[in-house]
């Protein structure tokens, strides 16, 4: 029997006959998924069938967040005509809730490409399942800020003032100029990330065409995958087009937060003008990124039926990254604060007091709740942090939290400056209210939209971990990834 | 004699490395062999060796092209339209960094994307010959061979495990037309885009946006009619600027106007002009033109407006003085200047 056994797919090797071996073997397959292998057929029908049958409330919700991003281009429309002035924005807080959402959203961007591409690289091995999620969170992510430099531009009609070509105006968009850096950062990160992102959906999606049954359905999976039929060629550029992603787009991830905190720290605002913006922020966006990588998991977990995919080992990793991050985000948070306290500039001074004892205080009390004293006091266990109405609970205070810490940056610090004549408050106005509604509808639109049409788990990265594992206790004769006969 | 195409389709990685070494030794060459799966299967497990895989070096070319695209937009830029700014130098090298790093990045990605179509001739369209269930775990080996030996190749297969064999006449496997028709309409739509873009972007074809900047009515500083101020503002104070437009009302020279007109003048004046207003003050020696002598006939032939103008915006090296004076000191001190020459 022994020598046929091998001869099995691993899905169907019985386990050992000794009663405590099998024990310890269930519990093992139970807890990891690259131990547990079921069919290609199953898997690719366990993800895909989610798209085809979709509940009313499935619809519903849709269309509450159809009409939310319906009402971002109204009142962006709205804006357009009646000029920027409809919006809170006045001197001198000239910067507010849309640079605040355009932080924000490129922040939650930064986490899907450092999970997909920094964990792959790392060859984390239950990085599998939620990659796709991750990878998407980071393009529809993207996709959202992009908007609000245009936006936040008023005259969005002269947005290509921005792009560097030769003109009949006789000038260049300067390169001195941090904003120019951050146009081409984000054009660097947006463009490359949906391409990663499309590299590796490719087997994935010739995997599905190969099971649709719905013409239509067929017809745009078989445009999608390009005709990919696995070669060995396709294979052996598709590996190499992901490495050279991968090492490619984690230095560019660093660099266009980094970028983006040059927005701010190269002015001469208190507050901004400090050499520990660049990695604070890099690691405030891994932080709501990856918080926001978790809710995204836990709902398609939960609502596309998933629990084969998604396990408690993904949570327990993700648990502990978010953790990390929370302590990391904590120690360049405090960095951030001391410089200026200690130093006692009059300015410095001022800042700290509207934000510690005047109108910024709620916020940013709340902010350092939601960070700090939420994420430690669960995530240290290891039984809370895999529960997952607690783990979606922190990863929703992280995401109010690191919201909060760009509005208190951007519209709430930019009231303080050194001249006491020009101190002033930015209110919130309806507007802007609306947009950023309307920015947060627009994301999970577009999820709910891929969740229609394409597979949200990488099936074939997934099965990949699977047959390493299996290598890995085999040996390489044994491979079987499909079993003889039933 | 046509050639044929054996798909043989495979349960399990060693039965494949075994037909793939079968069907070595009935002589077809590697090269007519390929292999389809759904997962990666490194190509020593199957006996192959490994294809040649061009796409690194595309992505090193594409890494040169975006730093020399970098490197010549960051230098080209400057020297075709000079901006200084920020106190940096014309190329400055920190940003310049910045945006190399960020552009070879960007230009590698889109040249390793795009080196991964070239090579993989992607989109394949037609069907060529391939099997469904490859993608469900089994491992398609797809031999082209002549009549006499793709005949050995389907024995060899069925003999060796394989789950099902299929053999059909070889076409081309890439369609050559499709693809050219493929590329000829991206070049088109292209270069249709790349005329039209640039006849939008030099105003060739304008677009009448509305600009508020545009539509509202402006009137140059020393240009008429001047717009009417509102009910509730300050009155105009100051000279004839505008011809037939109201100016500021003169101070009366009364003896109290006179009395501030001198005090002013000698704090504001008599530095350069002298306390006489002769044009011999302390100073005066380091001026050519020496200062003016304020009560020679030039001077007094000039209109009271006239002088007031001068105070206010300076004449020669003598500088403006509206910042020193508001209005109704410079009119005390047109009063004193006119006093000065009985």
């Amino acid at each position: 029997m022994a020598a046929n056994e091998a001869h099995l797919p691993v899905w169907k090797r019985p386990l050992p006959e000794d009663p405590r071996l099998a024990r310890q073997a269930q519990q093992l397959r139970e807890e990891h998924l690259n131990l547990d292998p079921r069919p290609p057929d199953e898997m690719m029908e366990t993800v895909m069938r989610p798209t085809t049958r979709a509940p009313l409330a499935f619809w519903l919700i849709w269309l509450l967040l159809g009409g939310g991003v319906l009402t971002l281009g109204i009142v962006w429309l709205i804006q357009m005509i009646g000029c920027i002035g409809i919006v809170g924005i006045s001197r001198p807080v000239m910067w507010a809730v849309y640079i605040a959402n355009f932080v924000y959203f490129i922040g939650i961007g930064h986490a899907g490409t450092f999970i997909s591409a920094a964990f792959r690289a790392l060859k984390i091995s239950w990085r599998g399942p939620i990659s796709r999620a991750a990878e998407l969170v980071t393009v529809f992510g993207l996709t959202t800020a992009a908007l609000f430099p245009m936006i936040h531009l008023g005259r969005t009609w002269k947005g290509y003032y921005l792009i560097p070509y030769p003109n009949g105006r006789g000038l260049w968009p300067s390169f001195h100029s941090p904003l120019v850096w951050d146009l081409i950062a984000i054009t660097t990160y947006l463009t490359c990330s949906t391409l990663f992102a499309y590299l590796s959906i490719l087997p994935d999606v010739a995997m599905a065409r190969d099971r649709a049954t719905i013409p239509w359905r067929r017809r745009f999976l078989e445009v999608f995958s390009l005709g990919f039929s696995g070669t060995e060629g396709q294979w052996a550029t598709l590996n190499t087009a992901l490495n050279v992603f991968t090492y490619a787009l984690i230095p560019v991830m660093f660099s266009v937060h980094t970028i983006v905190s040059w927005d701010f720290a190269m002015a001469l605002q208190p507050g901004w003008h400090s050499t520990v913006f660049g990695p604070y922020f890099v690691v405030g966006a891994l932080f709501s990124g990856a918080a926001a990588v978790i809710i995204v998991l836990a709902l398609v977990r939960k609502f596309m039926h998933l629990e084969y995919f998604i396990r408690k080992e993904h949570f327990n990793g993700m648990g502990l990254f978010l953790l990390i991050l929370s302590l990391t985000w904590a120690y360049f948070f405090f960095n951030d604060y001391l410089a200026p306290w200690y130093g006692k500039a009059p300015a410095d001074v001022a800042l700290s007091m509207r934000f510690e004892r005047g109108l910024g205080a709620p916020y940013w009390y709340l902010m350092l709740f939601a960070n700090i004293v939420v994420p430690w006091s669960i995530l240290w266990n290891r039984r809370w942090r895999t529960s997952l109405p607690l783990l979606l609970t922190v990863a929703v205070f992280v995401n109010v939290g690191m919201y909060l810490e760009r509005i208190n940056i951007v519209a709430i610090g930019l009231g303080i400056n050194e001249l006491p004549f020009d101190w002033g408050v930015y209110r919130l106005q309806l507007p802007e209210t609306l947009i950023t509604i309307g920015a947060f509808s627009l994301l999970g639109f577009l999820f709910f939209l891929f969740s229609r049409l394409l597979p949200i788990i990488p099936v074939w990265e997934v099965q990949e971990g699977q047959q390493e594992e299996e290598l890995r206790h085999e040996g390489a004769g044994m491979v079987v990834t499909r079993g003889t006969g039933e | 004699m046509a050639n044929y195409l054996v798909l043989g389709l495979f349960e399990e990685v060693s039965s494949a490395a075994a037909a793939i070494e079968g069907v070595r030794r009935i002589g077809v060459p590697d090269n007519r062999v390929s292999v389809m799966s759904g997962t990666p299967i490194r190509s020593k497990l199957l006996g192959r060796r490994p294809a040649r895989n061009w796409l690194g070096l595309m992505s090193l070319l594409g890494a040169l092209l975006g730093l020399g695209a970098a490197v010549t937009l960051l230098v080209g830029a400057p020297l075709l339209y000079p901006m200084y700014q920020g106190g940096q130098p014309l190329i400055p090298i920190p940003p310049s960094i910045i945006i190399t790093f960020e552009l070879t990045m960007m230009v590698t990605m889109w040249v390793t994307f795009g080196g991964f179509w070239l090579l993989n001739r992607f989109p394949r369209f037609g069907r060529p010959v391939y099997d469904p269930r490859i993608t469900a775990g089994m491992i398609g080996v797809l031999v082209e061979a002549d009549e006499g030996r793709a005949g050995r190749v389907v024995d060899l297969f069925k003999n060796g495990n394989a789950a099902d064999v299929q053999r059909v006449v070889a076409r081309p496997q890439i369609d050559n037309r499709a693809w050219g028709r493929w590329l000829a309409v991206v070049g088109v739509l292209l270069g249709l885009v790349l005329i039209i873009a640039p006849l939008f972007v030099y105003d060739v074809i304008r677009i009448p946006f509305g600009t508020q900047m545009d539509d509202q009515a402006s009137v140059p500083y020393d240009g008429g009619p001047r717009l009417a101020a509102p009910a509730n503002s300050v009155p105009i104070q100051g000279p004839v600027f505008v011809s037939d437009q109201p100016a500021t009302q003169p101070v009366p020279a009364n003896p109290n106007s006179l009395q501030r007109g001198q005090v002013l003048f000698d704090i504001n004046c008599a530095l350069c002009h002298g306390p006489k207003g002769d044009g011999n003050g302390r100073l005066s020696g380091f001026f050519t033109p020496k200062p003016f002598d304020l009560t020679g006939a030039p001077v007094q032939a000039l209109s009271d407006q006239q002088i007031f103008t001068v105070i206010s915006k300076g004449f020669g090296v003598m500088p403006p003085l509206h910042e020193n004076l508001d209005v109704e000191q410079r009119w005390d001190v047109v009063d004193w200047v006119r006093n000065l020459k009985k």
